[in-house]
């Protein structure tokens, strides 16, 4: 069966392609590493009230994290530019105030800018001794900025889509649930990796030091501590991602709107479903789930990571490449009489302003 | 006020597709890109008695348009008369207003980087011209107005037929208003 919803014409048939795309998937990723870093700087905040100095504790290992956070949002950022179709007009994302992707470009700029300045007062490299080491007040009040920001951030992508009416697929509040949730688990996955590959000493919260009072207060050593807190967690993420993903796509199968049905119908069983039943499903939520729950430390350490990022990426392409807009009778045929842009015969007149004849 | 409207009177549209090459003339408009399709449905009825219905299409100019709300860049406006329209020298070409516009009105070329769609001619009909598809029109199909004026034509007809728009249940609220070919009211 052909597409019964032909885009605005056919040679244009995607307005977004894997730019935007990726985008959706860097900002929620980025806003997830940022937003759990958040959360374990707080957990680390809040043992210092209970005698365990800030450095020791939790918060100590998340400096990589969250650069590598501002640098996945940062590289969403370029992605987006490089998608405008007049780059250099970009600044004029930020002007109308109804505009959700206006929310966004601020999210993005606030949660970057504060993330770095939160990291410069707590976790720049201690050799450079910069005067601001002791603005603690300040750098917490940008960590909570910072995690606001990545929580609107993880957020906002969902919306984006969701608050469009004329593509129906798009259109239902279990969109930015969906995503809301898989950002928060790419967020843990790539914090985690951040753990494990960071060069230590450097990235390492500026005073770190080994204290035997970490084992006493947290039963673990910090690093472990947070590690094992970020896949406990994403294992409860991942399961509940693969509910709503599947309650998402049987809603819209058995939907009254014939656009998104044949959507849910391309993704279950049509065109698309070795993508979403191999690639999303099975690769990118069942493998990290096994991962995790086997206990498996090379499995949940080096395979889930692996997959748990591709399925969100391949969440976000799916979604992307599946807008089909709401049909009116008769479009589908009209539009795939048109001619290709490239049609070797049709073309070259035209744009010679010569005769098909 | 002024409320600038069109009707579509699809008993008389015959599917020329005039109005298309109008269109696409007065505008010089790239390759690839149509104004105001001409789509057809049907065929219903069995032979000899058959019909085919012919949707002549544009941008609704909407009352409460998804697409100037969604643009960042304020570049996607409408007017006090109701036209909606893009300002190249403000477009980023984010493409969201095309991604939210129920009816698929809108495009761009790849080349210009900014939207493109249907002005309802408002250079033309701020002269008092029709817009060009209706000038163009030889069978009267398609009527535009004024729809605050009770004197216009499409006001009357507004009023006085029964007719439909199209994806009406988004609250879009367009302002392009069918006569239905079939099941339409006699005029
Ligand atoms: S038809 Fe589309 S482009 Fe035209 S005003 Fe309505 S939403 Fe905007
Ligand atoms: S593509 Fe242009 S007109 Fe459309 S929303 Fe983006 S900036 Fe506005």
């Amino acid at each position: 069966m052909r597409n019964p919803v032909a885009p605005v014409n056919k040679m244009s048939t995607k307005f977004w392609t894997w730019p935007i795309a990726t985008y959706l998937f860097l900002g929620g990723l980025g806003g997830g590493t940022i937003f759990m870093a958040a959360i374990y700087f707080f957990i680390g905040l809040s043992y210092e009230a209970q005698g365990l100095p800030i450095e020791y504790g939790p918060a100590a290992p998340l400096g990589f994290g969250i650069i590598v956070g501002v640098v996945m949002l940062a590289l969403g950022c370029l992605l987006l530019i490089f998608e405008l179709g007049q780059p250099k007009l970009f600044t004029r994302a930020f002007i109308a105030k109804t505009a959700i992707i206006k929310w966004g470009a601020v999210l993005l700029s606030v949660a970057m800018i504060c993330a770095i300045l939160w990291w410069a007062v707590y976790y720049w490299p201690p050799e450079w001794n910069l005067f601001w080491y002791s603005w603690t007040g300040f750098g917490n009040l940008m960590a909570v900025l910072a995690m606001v920001a990545s929580m609107g951030l993880m957020i906002y992508t969902g919306i984006l889509l969701s608050s469009m009416k004329s593509r129906p697929f798009w259109n239902t509040p279990a969109v930015p649930i969906l995503f809301t949730i898989s950002a928060m688990s790419t967020g843990c996955v790539l914090l985690s990796l951040c753990l494990h590959g960071a060069p230590f000493d450097w990235w390492m919260f500026r005073t770190y030091q080994e204290s035997p009072l970490v084992e006493m207060m947290l039963g673990v050593s910090m690093y472990d501590y947070v590690y094992d807190g970020l896949h406990q967690l994403d294992t409860i993420l991942v399961i509940a991602e693969i509910i709503v993903l599947l309650l998402l796509v049987i809603m819209q199968y058995s939907s009254s709107n014939v656009t998104a049905k044949s959507v849910a119908r391309r993704w279950l069983a049509g065109e698309t479903k070795w993508i979403f039943w191999i690639g999303m499903v099975l690769i990118g939520l069942l493998v990290p789930l096994f991962c995790y729950l086997s206990g498996n430390e090379m499995l949940a350490g080096g395979l889930a990571p692996v997959c748990a990022l591709l399925g969100g990426l391949l969440l976000r392409f799916l979604f992307v490449y599946n807008n089909d807009r709401r049909g009116i009778p008769g479009e589908a045929k009209y539009y795939d009489r048109l001619p290709d842009k490239d049609d070797p015969i049709f073309n070259p007149y035209w744009e010679q302003n010569g005769s098909i004849y | 006020m002024t409320r600038y409207a069109m009707v579509i009177d699809q008993r008389r549209c015959i599917g020329c597709q005039s109005c298309t090459v109008a269109c696409r003339t007065w505008n010089e408009l790239p390759t690839d890109i149509i104004y105001n399709p001409v789509i057809s449905s049907g065929v219903v009825g069995k032979f000899p008695n058959v019909h085919l219905t012919y949707t002549p299409e544009l941008c609704m100019h909407c009352d409460n348009p998804p697409c100037v709300l969604c643009c960042p860049a304020k570049a996607s406006q409408q007017d006090n008369d109701g036209i909606v329209w893009v300002d190249p020298n403000k477009c980023m070409g984010c493409k969201v207003c095309a991604q939210s516009c129920p009816y698929g009105m809108r495009s761009m070329e790849k080349s210009e980087g900014y939207i493109r769609k249907c002005t309802f001619c408002k250079d033309r009909v701020r002269e008092g011209e029709q817009p060009y598809c209706v000038a163009t029109c030889h069978q009267k199909a398609r009527i535009f107005g004024d729809l605050d004026d009770p004197n216009s034509e499409v006001s009357k007809l507004v009023a006085k037929l029964k007719t439909e728009r199209i994806h009406e249940e988004l609250g879009t609220e367009p302002q392009v208003y069918y006569i239905p070919d079939l099941g339409g009211n006699d005029l």
